[in-house]
Parts: structure tokens; C-alpha cells; sequence
């Protein structure tokens, strides 16, 4: 066997060291069965306060209604939008990484596929919390469905925010699936190296019974290609019918046919900062730097130098539109947006998205792990302000100049903000510590491979 | 009255070469392996039905998104929303398309538990240590072994053959 091979040398190999199929499996299962350490109620306790502060902020939401809200008219959608399509945004990498990479052989995508996977969930999950809170009445969500009710009405189907139920409900559904085929193998591992006897029940209840005989397995394969298949498309229709939410609309800033593939490369940019973000300390905190090595790291930044150009490309796409077409109220919106008492969000934007990025072509600082955490920092914050700038910055100046109105988020929206993030971490710590955060299976084929390939 | 001998092997290869092997002598057998094993499928080829039900699921959710979107709203109730016609081909392409991801996704799910008879919480071979350790680090090979003679030469074939474990399981 070369070194190249498990790179024991070289610093951008997938699998570092020398391993074997006993000591990945031990090492990527190691997170399961070791009791968590001090870093995990570390970062436990403030997810969970955060969490109790979105869920009293929900509370106030729903017991004294939406006026709890800073939204007003003309700014009727605000945070709970802006939030939706932040944390829908980052959903979207994690399929990316799972199924696009996939379909396209990529090497690399197998040891984070699954924390990807469960960003994607967990965001998806935060992300519909937000239209259902800003429905005022949660409880009556299920009006959105199609169902035979008293008054025999339906759902309008041609609208694009009934469209949006659908996409986003599937998406999350097909998300759900995705992940859990993928993990049944490793449950089943799960399962047959059981400490205990209630954990092998429990592995061995969720494997559902997994072996894996060569008909198993291939019908396994058969399915996972199949999911990769369909959850491509999908992911691109999601964020495309997120953004006909805006753009079927008539309103300056919103009415643009740019914006579906616009709003795709800027939900894929925001997913690779937040997989970046999530990565760095998973890989140091449960001892994967073995499969999650500097390659990938260099390989996530890369792929978001390549978003930032696309959404720089909506962006230079959007200025030169409204120039273009030149309609008042559309260049009156885009002065606004760029030097009204706004404009430092519009800046922060094109900052943090566009120019941050660029640091990333350098091979040092692509290696330099806090580096890149803060960048992606940066860039989620950019994405966040870029769609605060898309739903506020086009409404606070209406048609109409006597209804102009500014806006300022109250403290239950910024509550229900930053307590969607506890939530998540919350859910994503769970995820860390009872299922297996690495994919076994697929790390071992991949070892294998990487052998055959040297050999 | 028969038995399994379950041959366990460090690496894949020996395995799959073993298999081919005692396949062709006419042996009964299946492969355990942490991974799949594209060699093994050519020693034990099998279909899989799950393309074939994820595409049935795919048109049936085009055509149940289809029609039922042009039943709800321009036949059942229809009703005027922004001067739009009640029949409106472009505008239900979403919807059709999300409703055959769903319902593809579904049919090859509902197929790979099927196919796999899953969920299935028991095995025949689940008592043999070495059989769990097919989803660690062992590729297993089961024969089935229909002579209950000690003297049957199969084990010492395993053996040569490159098996590192052997263990033989009784039916019960």
C-alpha cells in the first residue's frame, strides 16, 4: 500500500493515517458510545437556554398575536421572512453535499454528508416554524393543505406561496428519508456493537433489522442513487419557489427574473459557510480530524468562492436592471436600498458574500481553521442581511410616499431569532451525540477504495 | 435437517474469489459485508425492483398533482383569483413536480423495506458472534451446508480458501 493512499504524508487526504475497517468503526462510533464530556454540556446549556427564550418568544407570539411583531405596513413581511428564507437557505447545502456531490462521484463528500444532512433537517425544521408563527394562528395551519372542509373551498394552486407548502413540506419529508436510508447501515453497526443490551435494542429497533447480505445491499444502492436523484431537482425548486414567493410579485426589488437562480446560489452560499461552521468544531470536539481532514475544509471554501461570484453576478444583475430598465419606482427602490439610512446592511452584504470570500483563494488561509470559521461567520451574516435588504429595504418605501415607514425588529422577533439558533444547535447536539455523525459503511467503502486504488 | 458454515475474511477480496468458487460447485450461498460489494453482485446477481416502483410513484404523483389541482380549482370550486383562467397548465407545473419527488421518494422507500423485508428484528444466523460482526469488519460468506457429517471437507476449503473464522450454525 502507497502512503498516498491513507495520506499519511500528504495533508489533503481523505482519510488520514493508517485505518483499518475495525479502527474506523471504532474511531467514528466512538461519539456514540463515550459518555459526552464537558464540551458538550458546554455548548449544551446555552442551546438550551436560548431554546426556552424562542419558545417563550413563540409563546408571546401566539398568546398576544402578531403585534408582538415590529412588522407593520407597509412592512408586513419581515423577520419571520427573512428568517425563513435565511435558515431554508441553509438547508439547502446539506442536500447538495449529500445528493449533488454524490451523483457527481465526489470523494470527498462522504465523511460530511450526514452532519450535512442533519443541518439541512434541523434548518428546514427552524425555517417552517416562521410562516407558521406569522400565520398568527398556528393552530389553523393545516388550511393550507388541501383538505375537504365544510366550506368546500380548496387551496388557490396558483399561487406561489401554496406552491411553497408543497415544496417545503417535501423537501423536508424527502430530507427525512435521504438521511435515514443512509443511516440505516449504520445503525445497524450501531447495533451489533452494543455495550449494553438497551442500546442494542434501541440501534437495533431503528436499523429495523438491517444485515447486509448482497441483495440488501443492493437494493440499498439502488434506492440511495434514486433519493440523490429526485433530492437534486428538488433542492433547486425549493429555493426557486421561494423566490417566486418574491418574484411573481409586482413590487420594485421583488419583480425580477433573476432571482430564482439568484436565490439558489445564495441558499448554497450560506449552507457552505454554515457546514463550515458546523465542521470545524464537530472534527475537533469528537477527534474526526482523521476523515474530516483539511481537503475537505479547502474543498467547502472553494466551493464558496464559487457562490460568492454567483451571487455577486444577482447582485452587479440587479444594479444593472433597474438601471437599464429604468421604471421610477424600481430606481427609486435601488437608491434607497444602496444610500438610504439602510445602506450599511446593503454594504455588510456585499462585504461579507462577495468580497470575504476572496481571502479563500489563499491555500494558507483555506488551511487555517479559525480563519475559515470566521469567514463562514461572516458570510452567513451577509446572507442574513441580504435577505433583509430583499424583503424590508423593496417594502419600507411603498408606492406611495406618505405611507414610508421604517423598520425595527422588536425584542420577540429578535427572541424567536437567536432562539432558533439554540433550537438548532440543541437538535444538532442531540444528532452528535445518539446517532453516528460519520457515515461507517460508506467511510469503509471508501477506505477500501482508496486501497484498490493505490494497490 | 441442514446448517450454515459461516466463513469469516479480513479483506473482501478472498471472500468474493471463495464465493465464485463454491458457487460453481453448486453450493447455496450469500455474502455479508460491511459495504456493498459490487464484485459480490456479480457472484450473486439479483434484481432490484426499486427503480421500477420509485418511477411507477413518480407518474402516479405527476398525474394525482395534475388532476387534482385541475379538479380543485377548475372544476369542484372554481373560483376567480387575480382574473387568472381556472385552468392554467404553466401554473401547476410546481405543484406536480413536488408531488411526484413525494411520491416517488415514498415507492422507493416502501420498495427497499419490501425488498429487504424490512423491518425484520430477527435473523436465523443473528446468534453467531461472527455473523454480527459482518456490519464491523469481517466479509462473511455463508454456505449452506446440507450433510450434517463432521467429516464434510467444506470447512477445511474455507479454510484454504483464505477464511480467517469459521462457524458453523444449526437450523433450529
Amino acid at each position: 500500500m502507497e502512503p498516498q493512499a491513507t495520506g499519511t504524508a500528504k495533508s489533503d487526504a481523505l482519510i488520514e493515517g493508517e485505518q483499518s475497517n475495525l479502527s474506523l468503526h471504532q474511531s467514528l462510533l466512538r461519539p456514540v458510545w463515550q459518555p459526552p464530556g464537558i464540551r458538550f454540556w458546554a455548548l449544551m446549556g446555552p442551546a438550551t437556554v436560548l431554546t426556552g427564550i424562542y419558545f417563550y418568544s413563540a409563546f408571546l407570539t401566539v398568546t398576544r398575536g402578531i403585534g408582538e411583531w415590529g412588522n407593520h405596513i407597509p412592512v408586513a413581511w419581515a423577520f419571520g421572512i427573512v428568517n425563513f428564507v435565511w435558515w431554508i437557505g441553509i438547508g439547502h447545502a446539506g442536500t447538495l453535499i449529500s445528493a449533488i456531490l454524490l451523483l457527481f462521484l465526489q470523494k470527498w463528500r462522504t465523511s460530511i454528508n450526514r452532519i450535512a444532512e442533519a443541518m439541512t433537517i434541523f434548518a428546514v425544521m427552524c425555517a417552517g416554524t416562521f410562516p407558521l408563527l406569522h400565520l398568527g394562528r398556528p393552530w389553523y395551519f393545516y388550511w393550507l393543505l388541501p383538505y375537504p372542509d365544510t366550506m368546500h373551498v380548496w387551496p388557490q394552486f396558483k399561487s406561489p406561496l401554496t406552491w411553497d407548502v408543497f415544496a417545503v413540506s417535501t423537501y423536508l419529508i424527502v430530507s427525512i428519508i435521504f438521511w435515514y436510508v443512509g443511516m440505516v447501515p449504520d445503525l445497524a453497526a450501531l447495533r451489533d456493537s452494543s455495550p449494553k443490551k438497551y442500546q442494542r435494542a434501541l440501534y437495533g429497533a431503528l436499523s429495523l433489522g438491517w444485515r447486509g447480505s448482497t441483495h440488501n445491499w443492493r437494493q440499498y444502492q439502488s434506492v440511495y442513487l434514486l433519493l440523490a436523484g429526485l433530492a437534486t431537482p428538488l433542492v433547486l425548486s425549493v429555493h426557486t419557489i421561494v423566490s417566486f414567493d418574491f418574484a411573481v410579485s409586482i413590487l420594485p426589488g421583488w419583480h425580477e427574473t433573476v432571482f430564482p437562480p439568484y436565490f439558489v446560489a445564495g441558499a448554497l452560499h450560506s449552507g457552505f459557510a454554515m457546514v463550515l461552521m458546523l465542521v470545524i468544531p464537530v472534527r475537533w470536539a469528537l477527534r474526526l480530524e482523521h476523515v474530516i481532514t483539511g481537503r475537505h475544509l479547502s474543498a467547502l471554501a472553494k466551493l464558496a468562492i464559487a457562490t460568492s461570484w454567483l451571487v455577486g453576478y444577482g447582485y452587479a444583475m440587479e444594479h444593472f436592471i433597474n438601471r437599464y430598465g429604468g421604471d421610477q419606482y424600481d430606481v427609486h427602490e435601488y437608491a434607497a436600498r444602496v444610500t438610504g439610512h439602510y445602506a450599511w446592511i446593503w454594504a455588510l452584504m456585499i462585504t461579507c458574500n462577495v468580497l470575504v470570500p476572496q481571502f479563500f483563494w489563499s491555500k494558507k488561509l483555506r488551511h487555517n481553521t479559525w480563519f475559515l470559521w470566521f469567514a463562514a461567520l461572516l458570510i452567513n451574516v451577509g446572507m442574513w442581511c441580504e435577505r433583509f435588504v430583499i424583503v424590508v429595504l423593496s417594502l419600507y418605501q411603498d408606492f406611495i410616499p406618505s405611507h414610508w415607514r421604517d423598520y425595527a425588529p422588536r425584542l420577540v422577533d429578535l427572541g424567536l431569532f437567536f432562539g432558533s439558533m439554540g433550537l438548532f444547535t440543541l437538535l444538532f447536539l442531540l444528532f452528535l451525540r445518539y446517532l453516528p455523525p460519520v457515515p461507517v459503511s460508506d467511510m469503509k467503502e471508501l477506505h477500501h477504495e482508496l486501497k484498490k486504488e493505490a494497490a | 435437517m441442514g446448517a450454515w458454515v459461516l466463513a469469516g475474511f479480513p479483506e473482501e477480496k478472498p471472500m468474493v474469489e471463495a464465493a465464485g468458487k463454491l458457487r460453481g460447485e453448486g453450493y447455496t450461498l450469500e455474502l455479508f459485508t460491511p459495504f456493498p460489494s459490487p464484485d459480490g453482485y456479480e457472484v450473486l446477481p439479483g434484481p432490484s425492483m426499486v427503480p421500477l416502483f420509485t418511477l411507477c410513484g413518480g407518474v402516479a404523483g405527476v398525474c394525482i398533482g395534475f388532476f387534482f389541482q385541475w379538479w380543485a380549482n377548475a372544476f369542484n370550486f372554481p373560483i376567480i383569483v387575480g382574473g387568472r383562467p381556472f385552468f392554467s397548465i404553466p401554473t401547476y407545473v410546481p405543484i406536480c413536480f413536488e408531488c411526484m419527488v413525494l411520491l416517488a421518494s415514498f415507492s422507493g422507500l416502501y420498495c427497499f423495506f419490501i425488498a429487504c423485508r424490512l423491518p425484520k428484528l430477527d435473523h436465523p444466523l443473528a446468534g453467531s458472534e461472527l455473523f454480527a460482526r459482518h456490519t464491523i469488519d469481517r466479509f462473511v460468506l455463508a454456505v449452506r451446508w446440507e450433510r450434517e457429517t463432521p467429516s464434510d471437507p467444506l470447512e477445511q476449503r474455507l479454510h484454504a480458501l483464505g477464511a480467517a473464522e469459521l462457524d458453523p450454525v444449526r437450523d433450529s
